[in-house]
């Protein structure tokens, strides 16, 4: 079990980020890393959400990751419908709510995806074009379309 | 003095839509009617529960003024879903340590304020903002379920005919019409691969419990239920990797209360588990014990869970037929399981049920599978 550290001297004076997604040059999203733990979070945090301790730093997340499941909603009290969202798992071990393109029903779990976006700051994971493994392990199902 | 808690009664409304209605209109008949079934009054009761998450302020004492109680301490909760049960493990409690020899639960919410569609969630959190949504959480482990167990949408759509055959048998369920498998998937999608009739329904509904020390259970007489086990937890909140196949949270919930009443989890013979979508059932079979991981299509196919079977889960029609008034819920679930330990669970009673487990989950917030979790086991006295 990690071991909180001490709390930093000015933590109750700090709020939390404004909640934005950060995008940086080159693509990648603004998140932060916990100096004690390890742990990288989305998005960006004062505290660690795992182990409590303070002075989180800024970070660029990984750009790609593996999407772990996704969902076109076509029932929602937030947002207008249909929209399509899923779990990525950023190569750095962040998971990632996010938008997707490109990810129809019968896309396959586990496979590669890239971050993207417009230049209004909208942001979205889709399929990873550059992915030399296009098939993905044997275990973790096979891609399709 | 330290006690064993009992329940000495039970009460809960049809689950249904009742628009019209105030909360005090949906809680005060079920507080009256356990008061009467234990021949209680209301001056007898010396603590009050209330679980409910869209009642505003002060649900509990407006429910309890309205049957002329006043004056003991009442207890509003707010757990999402969790936020019955975690009324009786707070009453529950009570008693065990000796504070009080009478509490009261009570139960409600209605949801027919808001219309219909999708439960409204904190705006605050970040993921919600990102258009989380409850049916898309379920159903993003929906789609991991049937990748890495290698089911088919069919599999999820028997959970839903379970229910739906179980709810015909409870006059109490929002949804008493039978359903097959081929008009569960012909439904309305609602988050891919979920489809309406794989969705718990939006309903209003009560439900009420009396909580007693043993010294009370044995004045009263009666038929009651012994309280052997009640677990409170929160989710660990992780930024990484989270397998949603494997919720942590009911893992570590349902485990601790098999050890606390010092039962197996395959020895209950009635379980109400929290099948707010029908993926949740087959994830909750693993995560309960009740077969192991990779086993959960298996077992409900094999029939071991249905009426008739050897482990009956969801004998009520659960969320999926009888229904899911948020705050209501976690009370309801304990209500069939004192109905069906007493033999007055008509037209679906299990024969010789004697150990009952309740589960129910709550929330949708970031980093964890669910907000809280309560498990309780109760054991029927003969």
């Amino acid at each position: 079990m990690q071991q909180p550290t001490q709390l930093a001297a000015d933590v109750l004076t700090l709020a939390d980020s404004p909640v934005v997604a950060v995008l940086l040059q080159p693509l990648a999203l603004a998140g932060s890393e916990c100096p004690a733990c390890g742990q990288r979070c989305f998005p960006r945090r004062t505290l660690c959400m795992q182990c409590g301790s303070g002075a989180l730093r800024d970070v660029a997340l990984a750009n790609r990751g593996r999407l772990y499941s996704h969902s076109a909603v076509h029932v929602s009290s937030r947002r207008p419908v249909p929209y399509t969202i899923g779990y990525v798992d950023l190569d750095d071990g962040t998971r990632v709510l996010a938008d997707l393109q490109q990810v129809g029903e019968d896309c396959a779990l586990d496979v590669p995806v890239v971050l993207q976006a417009a230049d209004d700051g909208r942001w979205w994971f889709a399929p990873d074009p550059e992915s030399g493994h296009a098939r993905i392990p044997a275990a973790a199902g096979e891609v399709r379309g | 003095m330290t006690s064993e808690p009992y329940v000495v009664a039970a009460a809960m409304l049809p689950v249904g839509r009742y628009p019209g209605r105030s909360y005090v209109d949906l809680g005060a008949p079920v507080v009256g009617r356990v008061l009467a079934d234990a021949a209680l009054a209301p001056r007898d009761v010396q603590a009050v529960y209330c679980g409910h998450s869209f009642g505003g302020m002060l649900a509990g004492q407006r429910i309890a003024q309205a049957v002329g109680l006043g004056g003991v301490p009442v207890t509003n909760v707010e757990n999402a879903c969790s936020g019955g049960a975690t009324a009786l493990h707070e009453a529950q409690a009570a008693v065990r340590c000796g504070r009080h020899d009478v509490t009261l639960v009570v139960g409600v919410d209605q949801l027919s304020q808001f219309g219909g569609g999708t439960l409204p969630l904190n705006a605050d959190d970040w993921e919600v903002q990102r258009g989380m949504v409850m049916p898309a959480l379920y159903a993003m482990r929906a789609r991991r379920f049937l990748h890495e167990r290698g089911a088919s949408v069919a599999d999820l759509a028997e959970v839903a005919v379970k229910a739906r055959a179980h709810g015909a048998r409870n006059p109490y369920a929002q949804l008493r019409k039978p359903v097959s498998v081929e008009e569960v998937l012909a439904s309305r999608t609602i988050a891919t691969p979920l489809t309406l009739y794989q969705c718990c329904p939006s309903g209003d509904g009560a439900a009420a419990l009396l909580v007693v020390s043993d010294r009370v259970r044995r004045r009263l007489g009666g038929r009651a239920v012994r309280v052997r086990a009640s677990v409170l937890h929160s989710g660990t909140p992780r930024a990484g990797f989270r397998p949603m196949l494997r919720p942590d949270i009911t893992v570590g919930s349902a485990r601790e209360a098999c050890e606390q009443a010092g039962i197996g989890p395959r020895e209950f013979h009635c379980i109400e588990l929290h099948d707010a979508f029908t993926v949740a059932e087959l994830v909750y079979y693993e995560a309960l014990g009740l077969c192991r991981e990779g086993e959960a299509v298996g077992l409900l196919r094999s029939g071991a869970t249905r009426l008739g079977g050897r482990t009956v889960v969801n004998p009520s029609g659960g969320l999926l037929a009888k229904g899911h008034p948020i705050g209501a819920t976690g009370v309801a679930q304990v209500v069939e399981a004192y109905w069906q330990l007493t033999g007055r669970a008509t037209g679906r009673q299990i024969d010789g049920a004697r150990l009952a487990l309740t589960h129910v989950t709550g929330g949708g917030i970031t980093g964890v599978d669910h907000g809280a979790c309560c498990v309780h086991v109760f054991e029927g006295t003969a």
